[in-house]
């Protein structure tokens, strides 16, 4: 019985600090701010069903990370959405805004990975960097993408340009 | 969670009814690539008429021409305004053109500038040796914004990606992922019943592997624009023992199909090597000048050379292809005129070479690059697009015409899908057919074999030529 009432104790702290860690609370001078239940309760109203938590929510812009690692989390979540998604390459897709648009649910399984509401993210423009700059889909091939950021100079194509395959 | 259903779980009855799939697929490949053999034997006895020789050569513009600066409006009236309007940064003085053909037919009316860099090219156009196939395209059927809009229309895989679309302008399958051959593989087994003996292929590459003229039963020369393929130290005298050696090891008898296969092949690529280098070796140099900075160039040059020597290779048909890299103008189309310049040179090179040897009614040059570009710029330079124009250069050609509609360069127009990305008025299958008919395949076998995909926009069989750039009987 007292190792019963231990492992609901050890359960119900799990509970909480997983909670923190899925939901933390904005502060700390982040560029972004963080997804919004009201949000997403907006988009699965008009028929979106949000994936929750990824690496793109969790990571993309925030203070403690870098381009770097905002595009290997944008990466994956493209990565995730092409696994999900039947026929991702059959689909027109030639840019930042059209993927960014698919990803937020534009797609015809009503999926999302990325919040309609994003500070990072300008309509017609796209997804931005955490410098302001729209990020380059650079598509290679049919499921191979090189994002690009423009780096600290805001130009792309140049030395200091973040690269992930 | 119905995805998970019907894709996620494997049991038994789905494990059978998908290997039958296979198993059908696999036999009706297999059953084509026989009827192609069959067939080949056909088309050779369809044209037939002696001593005929004819060749296509493939100029890839790899990474993506931004043709919309190489051929554009310059009439003063409507279309450099609107050339101007939607190029913005990338735009070219209206002096940086010269016109060329007549004015597009009514209602159109506006007037096509060639870039002043491509003198040769020019000349080659007056002289009616050159014409251009203009916003063509990899399509699966004939498209609509609207279709795309509503995503009701089927699009060719990748699209506006580089690999995916190099793969779909060489093999004319643009909704295959992992096509098995490409066009000029297909169209060499239906011809090349026509070439004599010889253990040359009738594909001669200069740019490596390529898909065009891969994929079918008869392989690929591969070779660079300044050496004969060879094995090194082959044929010398202190290699002797070891070459002794490795003949005895291709000649061993094998058990093994891959073993087989493989000394099958390095034996035949060595008797291959060895023929072609004799009979390059045995021909009076090219007397046409080709300028050697130029890689286009270097290439070509092999080209024409390896044609001189069609005779003692007992070819009657070949296929070329060559390429020049470097079109990805995403950050900046400064050196773009340049390189415009280096083709135009190399083609114009080509095709007195062509002159030299009396074979300019007999081979035929013809472009071809991933996608065009975007019309409006990113900053720099411009990105990837879809429709974009390309030029055909031979004695056959109908040349001094414009093929295919030239698209309003007025951004937003039905054509555009953002950006001044064009949807293809003229597919790459309409562009090929002119090209497999001129060279002998009848209208039924590139309708059923080169170009599976052609009767979504033209019927061959009853109407002939799709765009007609080609003079048939030259």
């Amino acid at each position: 019985m007292r190792i019963f009432g231990v492992v609901a104790l050890l359960l119900i702290f799990g509970f909480i600090f997983r909670s923190r860690i899925a939901w933390p609370t904005s502060g700390g001078g982040g560029v972004i701010t963080e997804p919004e239940t009201a949000t997403q309760s907006a988009e699965e109203s008009k028929g979106v069903r949000f994936l929750g938590e990824n690496p793109f929510t969790l990571e993309y812009g925030k203070s403690n990370g870098d381009i770097r690692r905002d595009l290997e989390a944008l990466r994956d979540v493209v990565t995730n959405c092409q696994s999900l998604i039947k026929n991702f390459d059959a689909f027109h897709l030639p840019g930042n805004p059209e993927i960014v648009r698919f990803l937020q649910g534009a797609n015809p399984e009503n999926l999302a990975w990325i919040p309609e509401e994003h500070s990072l993210i300008k309509r017609d423009i796209g997804l931005l960097d955490r410098n302001g700059n729209p990020v380059f889909f650079h598509r290679l091939s049919g499921l191979q993408i090189e994002y690009r950021s423009a780096g600290a100079d805001g130009k792309h194509w140049t030395d200091d340009d973040v690269i992930v395959r | 969670m119905k995805n998970k259903q019907q894709y996620g779980r494997v049991n038994r009855r789905r494990f059978l009814g998908q290997a039958s799939c296979s198993a059908i697929g696999s036999a009706s490949l297999l059953s084509s690539l026989i009827n192609l053999r069959l067939t080949g034997s056909l088309a050779a006895a369809d044209t037939d008429d002696g001593e005929d020789y004819k060749a296509l050569v493939c100029v890839f513009l790899a990474g993506g021409n931004d043709s919309f600066n190489m051929l554009t409006p310059v009439d003063a009236s409507q279309g450099y305004p609107e050339y101007l309007a939607a190029r913005g940064d990338v735009a070219l003085p209206q002096t940086d053109f010269t016109p060329i053909g007549d004015t597009l037919p009514s209602p159109d009316g506006r007037t096509l500038g060639l870039n002043v860099e491509m003198p040769e090219l020019k000349a080659l156009f007056d002289l009616g040796k050159a014409s251009f196939i203009n916003n063509v395209g990899t399509l699966v059927e004939p498209v609509t914004k609207l279709g795309i809009q509503n995503q009701s229309a089927s699009l060719p895989l990748g699209l506006y990606s580089h690999s995916d679309q190099q793969l779909h302008w060489q093999s004319g399958l643009p909704t295959n992922r992992s096509p098995l051959n490409g066009w000029g593989a297909r169209l060499a087994d239906l011809l090349d019943d026509l070439n004599g003996e010889s253990q040359v292929s009738m594909n001669v590459s200069l740019a490596g592997t390529n898909l065009f003229q891969s994929g079918g039963s008869s392989s690929v020369l591969s070779r660079s624009a300044s050496n004969i393929p060879e094995i090194r130290q082959w044929n010398r005298w202190v290699y002797r023992h070891k070459r002794a050696a490795q003949e005895s090891i291709l000649d061993a008898q094998y058990q093994n199909a891959f073993e087989r296969s493989f000394a099958t092949s390095k034996k035949a690529a060595i008797a291959a090597s060895a023929e072609y280098r004799a009979a390059l070796e045995s021909q009076n140099p090219i007397i046409t000048e080709f300028n050697t900075s130029n890689a286009l160039a270097r290439q070509l040059k092999a080209v024409a050379e390896t044609i001189s020597a069609r005779g003692l290779l007992s070819k009657r048909r070949q296929t070329f292809f060559v390429e020049l890299g470097g079109w990805d103008h995403h950050n900046g189309l400064d050196d773009h005129p340049a390189m415009l310049g280096q083709v135009s040179e190399a083609v114009g090179q080509f095709y007195q070479a062509m002159v030299d040897l009396e074979l300019e009614n007999q081979v035929t040059l013809f472009t071809a690059s991933d996608f065009g570009r975007t019309l409006t710029p990113n900053g720099n330079g411009t990105d990837h697009a879809w429709g974009g124009n390309q030029f055909v250069v031979g004695g056959c050609v109908d040349g001094g015409k414009f093929f295919g509609d030239y698209p309003s360069l007025d951004l937003g127009n039905d054509l555009d899908t953002g950006r001044g990305r064009f949807i293809p008025t003229t597919s790459v299958d309409e562009y090929i057919a002119d090209l497999a008919l001129w060279m002998g395949v009848s209208a039924t076998n590139v309708r059923d074999l080169v170009l599976p995909n052609l009767s979504n926009f033209h019927d061959v069989v009853e109407g002939g030529a799709p765009l007609g750039f080609m003079k048939m009987d030259g």
